[in-house]
């Protein structure tokens, strides 16, 4: 089975610190193209016309979290829904089993080495796609 | 004259020696001398054989007279041997007897007829037998003892009023026989005397015997019956007072050995209107009755049955037992256990009551009974107690406490159970615990109680501590956590015991502590992740070549850092409050000043929230008691709030005003408010209105719990007001201050 390419990466964080430091991490390091959005709605926006090959979401975000995000996604009409990556700082065994039981690939928890975050997303997205 | 004496003279041997020819009376099988003699005198004496044929006439007349003379011999030896027993007899038996001759004179009298009539025997002896008449009977009843009846061929009786040597009369019942010679005529008259007043007594105190027993064998009935101990015990006390025919009778039991005290317990009864009635029942003089029969304890210990006249007693003793008008008593000792547990008391106003020997064992067996049942009653109180006591322990435990029997019914459940399922008396006994219990977790299906009861009860184990949810009559569910074990009667189960905790309050503090350890790592961790992730790009040295990027990343960790701080210090204040460790250095604080410092601290904050600060005109004199620094921290957390929840755009309000007592601060937001099922737990740590993720950031669930726990610090206390969709207003109350700020330390407090 081949392993589609993952060049376009669209990072979902509230946290504007994050924000920078991931983006710069997966960019310099991964090579990615990143985009970011700060919100759930922000990401409502921003996917169908930035067309991502995975997402990066945060759980815990105001208004509409991960979860809720990831649904509504879903929903869009005419969006070929990515897989998805989530990025937690609730680090709790429960809570992980949780976000990976909803739909998502894999779970990242927060803080995460960012000399490795592409690497690590890279071998999810190989992992998922020879299963 | 000896009695042996007169027989002899009246068989008409004057020489002393017994007639050799028969005495011949008809009846004489049946006369007492002729039984004496051991039947008639033909069979006592030996058969004669002829003579041998060889002697001659003068021998064989001599050798007959020797024979009829060892004959004769022997007989003189067998009478008198009868004779002394016959004697022996008379002498000592206690019915009277007396021999009077043809002429009614008294030949013979015994020891006992004599005494009865108040004489010696040798004054009587010789004397009329009418000596015993008395002058005052009536004639037909002091008939002469010589007149028989007209052909007294056996014995005859009747009865008559005697008197004796001092004039007292009595009553006798009389035997005769007349003793007749050999022409059949009558020689002496033998009567036996009885005394029929002695007889009489006699007769009564058997019948009060008869009658003491009946008692008892109703007493035995009564106290092992279910009657209620004292209840028994007075009827019975009636009925043998009825029965004894006493004025009183009383038992005093005593609860505490050894000495008779206030703890005794006195049940009796009084002929009904009596002196004693009246004196027993008014309790009179009963410390001096103890005090009497704490004299008469050891005599009481050693189980010797006091009975006699009151006059016999000391005046002391006397003068206790005057008021209660008894002249005689019987004192009868209870022991229980060989322990002198009380008395039972007998007392009559007849000075002459008499206490028949057995009377008084009849008496004794009465309070041995007794003795059984306050044993009985006592293990049955002291049994009755320990069931009230363990009883009263499972009835008020808060814990939840059950029985169920094999078919899941309750055996038991306690008043906690109870209260906490909401099931009456009424419904508990319709109820299976398959109908209120299950397994804590759902999966485990509502049959969970049903096997593990029946698992429980085959003994195939499940016994321990477990968890489990009751559903109460209104179908709220509650926790609970508790032990179960089974109970066996013979080595066969009959019921799972359980005994539960409402684990609730337990779980809402778990359920929280899970979310505070889960908000505070993630709120410091995120922090952290910015930390982490921009210091490993500087350390990389990718971007050595982009300064500007480097000093971005550097401002993002010491921005982030800060941010940690700060929340280290909120848990760390926090800490410090809950352990009430935290110091405030109360001083006059000028609200003016304080209020415009905490507003320029937070602009830039309300600025990257896009929300304006307005401070309303404050009156520059105001001035609160209060720690200056914890004051900005209060409205630091205050205004960081209402900013965060205040719409775009929108203003927070800043004011503050005096009321008679306080200073109050004001911060307003016209963000969503806060819902009703929150507010009561606004204040409490770990505690956030919205811990699911779309919460706003930045909120460890910590602020208001610090807020509040500061001002109260400084001896305020924080309002609320608030209303969905139309913001939210926090009141904070401070003392006034003193006129002027101090610039020295103001008093610390705690």
């Amino acid at each position: 089975m081949t392993v589609p390419s993952l060049s376009k990466i669209l990072l979902v964080e509230d946290e504007q610190d994050i924000q920078m430091v991931a983006s710069m991490a997966l960019e310099e390091l991964g090579g990615f193209e990143v985009a970011v959005a700060s919100s759930g709605l922000e990401a409502l926006a921003a996917a169908p016309s930035f067309g991502p090959d995975l997402i990066l979401l945060d759980v815990m975000m105001p208004d509409l979290d991960g979860p809720g995000t990831f649904a509504a996604l879903r929903q869009l009409e005419g969006f070929p829904m990515p897989p998805v990556i989530y990025m937690t700082a609730r680090a709790q065994n429960s809570e992980i089993e949780e976000y990976r039981s909803s739909g998502a690939i894999d779970v990242i928890v927060k803080p995460f080495d960012p000399m490795t975050l592409a690497s690590t997303v890279t071998e999810i997205w190989t992992r998922y796609h020879s299963s | 004259m000896s009695l042996q004496d007169w027989i002899y003279r009246l068989s008409g041997t004057a020489s002393g020696r017994p007639d050799t020819a028969a005495p011949g009376g008809s009846d004489g099988e049946g006369s007492i001398v002729s039984r004496l003699w051991g039947g008639t005198r033909g069979e006592i004496l030996p058969k004669r054989k002829p003579a041998p044929p060889r002697l001659t006439a003068q021998e064989r007349e001599l050798e007959v007279l020797r024979r009829e003379l060892r004959a004769s011999q022997q007989d003189r030896s067998r009478l008198d041997s009868s004779l002394r027993m016959l004697e022996t007899a008379l002498e000592t038996m206690t019915m009277g007897v007396t021999i009077t001759d043809r002429e009614g004179r008294i030949v013979y009298v015994n020891p006992a007829d004599a005494k009865m009539h108040g004489y010696s025997v040798s004054e009587l002896i010789g004397r009329e037998a009418k000596v015993y008449s008395a002058a005052t009977a009536p004639v037909t009843q002091a008939a002469p003892v010589e007149v028989g009846p007209p052909d007294p061929r056996h014995p005859w009786s009747r009865e008559r009023i005697d008197a004796t040597k001092d004039g007292r009369t009595f009553p006798v019942r009389l035997i005769s026989e007349r003793v007749r010679d050999g022409d059949q005529e009558p020689v002496a008259t033998v009567t036996i005397c009885e005394d029929l007043e002695e007889r009489e007594s006699i007769k009564e105190a058997l019948a009060r015997r008869e009658r003491i027993l009946e008692v008892l064998a109703l007493a035995a009935e009564k106290l092992l019956s279910d009657a209620p101990w004292e209840q028994s015990v007075e009827e019975i006390l009636e009925r043998l007072g009825r029965a004894t025919g006493v004025d009183l009778i009383y038992i005093l039991q005593v609860r505490e050995a050894p000495a008779f005290n206030p703890k005794s317990v006195i049940l009796g009864w009084a002929t009904p209107g009596g002196a004693a009635e009246k004196a027993f029942s008014e309790g009179l003089g009963l410390p001096d009755r103890e005090d009497l029969f704490s004299r008469w304890h050891d005599r009481l210990e050693a189980g010797e049955i006091l009975y006699g006249r009151v006059p016999d007693l000391p005046e002391s003793e006397r003068e206790i037992l005057r008021p209660w008008g008894v002249h005689a008593f019987v004192v009868v000792p209870i022991f229980v256990d060989s322990v002198l547990r009380g008395f039972m008391s007998l007392e009559d106003g007849n000075l002459e009551r008499h206490w028949s020997p057995t009377e008084l064992e009849a008496l004794r067996t009465v309070c041995r009974t007794l003795a059984a049942a306050i044993q009985r009653n006592e293990a049955e109180t002291a049994l009755a107690d320990s069931e009230a006591k363990y009883r009263d322990l499972l009835e008020n435990a808060n814990d939840l406490i059950q029985s169920v029997s094999p078919d899941g019914r309750f055996h038991f459940v306690n008043r906690a159970w109870q209260e906490a399922l909401g099931y009456g008396d009424d419904e508990v006994p319709d109820l299976r615990v398959w109908d209120v219990a299950r397994g804590a977790s759902e999966d485990e299906g509502d049959g969970h109680s049903q096997d593990t009861v029946e698992r429980i009860l085959s003994g195939g184990g499940g016994e321990g501590r477990l968890e489990a949810v009751f559903v109460t009559k209104d179908g709220r569910e509650i926790p609970v956590e508790g032990s179960v074990n089974c109970r066996y009667v013979d080595g066969l189960p009959v019921a799972a015991r359980g005994i539960f905790r409402d684990i609730t309050e337990r779980k809402i503090f778990d359920r929280m502590t899970q979310e505070f350890i889960s908000t505070v790592s993630h709120e410091l961790r995120t922090p952290l992740t910015s930390i982490i992730a921009s210091l490993g790009l500087l350390e990389s040295g990718m971007l050595a070549s982009k300064p500007e990027r480097s000093k971005e990343l550097v401002s993002v960790a010491l921005r982030n850092s800060n941010r940690l701080l700060q929340l280290i210090n909120n848990l760390l204040d926090l800490q410090k409050l809950s352990a009430r460790k935290m110091n405030f250095r109360l001083q006059p604080v000028v609200i003016d000043s304080l209020l415009v410092e905490a507003i320029e601290d937070i602009r830039a904050f309300a600025d990257s929230y896009s929300i304006g600060l307005d401070l309303a005109d404050v009156d520059p004199e105001l001035v609160a008691s209060g720690d200056r620094d914890r004051l900005m921290q209060v409205l630091n957390n205050l205004l960081s709030n209402a900013i965060k929840f205040s719409p775009d755009g929108e203003a927070v309000r800043v004011s503050a005003w005096a009321t008679e007592e306080h200073v109050v601060l004001s911060v307003a937001d016209r963000g969503p408010g806060i819902p009703e099922e929150f507010r009561s737990r606004l204040f409490d740590k770990f505690t956030q209105f919205d811990s699911s993720s779309t919460r706003r950031s930045g909120g460890s669930g910590l602020g208001l719990s610090i807020v509040k726990g500061m001002v109260e610090g400084m001896d305020g206390h924080i309002e609320l007001d608030t209303a969905v969709d139309v913001g939210t207003t926090f009141h904070v109350y401070l003392p006034l201050g003193g006129l002027e700020p101090d610039d020295d330390d103001g008093p610390v407090a705690d």
